[in-house]
């Protein structure tokens, strides 16, 4: 146990404060959690293909810079949604275990919204005819 | 050794949902090799094949999970894995990171 602990704090990933306090949930929704922090990654990691897809394999847009530029906000759209992902799952842990209400994700609208961006600005760019 | 009694197929679907997602980050591992490969950034190259390592050692642990579920719940114990969500996390951010310099640089 004390080995345990030394090695978190090796990795400075020491167990929380909340990881103990109040009761264990029932497994089903621990579970559960774990399965959707699992969904998010799985869209995390999609992003982070597209922007590499985009930058490698589409041929650049008629307007100059807007390819990079969408695979930038792809790739940024992967990390928050990774970094949100666990937030997401810790937050939603630690309400089980207290019996507080599941917390409300901001990812959901976040990423809503700059997808329908991306597309807004993919459909303009098509739209453009090339010089 | 018989199967401990898993209604709902907890544990299973919670396995199973490991590997999915391990199998999904070595592909985005797999392209960030290839990015590094086409683009002659041995910096990238390796990156994406040890970030490749990691999604691999995910997959292994995917496929234990469903024991250690069982056992954590046989046991009474809380089957959550706070080390794997770190790990999984951890490869995503790196993932992410090594894709934003690439297009950067």
């Amino acid at each position: 146990m004390a080995g345990r602990a030394r090695a978190g704090r090796l990795l400075a990933v020491s167990e929380p404060k909340w990881w103990e306090q109040g009761a264990d949930p029932d497994y089903r929704f621990s579970l559960a959690n774990e399965r959707t922090f699992l969904a998010w990654i799985r869209t995390a990691l999609a992003f982070i293909a597209a922007a590499v897809a985009l930058e490698q394999l589409v041929p650049s847009f008629s307007v100059h810079g807007v390819r990079t530029a969408l695979s930038i906000l792809l790739a940024v759209f992967g990390l928050v949604a990774g970094v949100g992902a666990y937030r997401h799952w810790a937050r939603s842990e630690r309400a089980m275990r207290l019996g507080a209400p599941l917390p409300h994700s901001p990812l959901l609208l976040v990423l809503s919204v700059g997808l329908v961006v991306v597309a807004v600005v993919v459909m303009v760019v098509l739209l453009v005819p090339s010089p | 050794m018989s199967e401990a009694r898993d209604p709902g197929l907890q544990a299973e679907r919670t396995s199973l949902a490991w590997s999915r997602t391990a199998l999904t980050a070595s592909v985005a591992a797999l392209l960030v090799t290839r990015d590094g490969v086409v683009s002659h950034h041995t910096e990238l190259t390796v990156a994406g094949l040890l970030l490749l390592g990691v999604a691999v050692v995910t997959l292994v642990a995917a496929r234990r999970r469903q024991s250690s579920i069982s056992r954590a719940v046989a046991g009474g114990r809380s089957p959550a894995s706070r080390s794997g969500v770190l790990l999984l996390t951890a490869l995503v951010v790196a993932l992410g990171a090594a894709v934003l310099w690439s297009v950067l640089a």
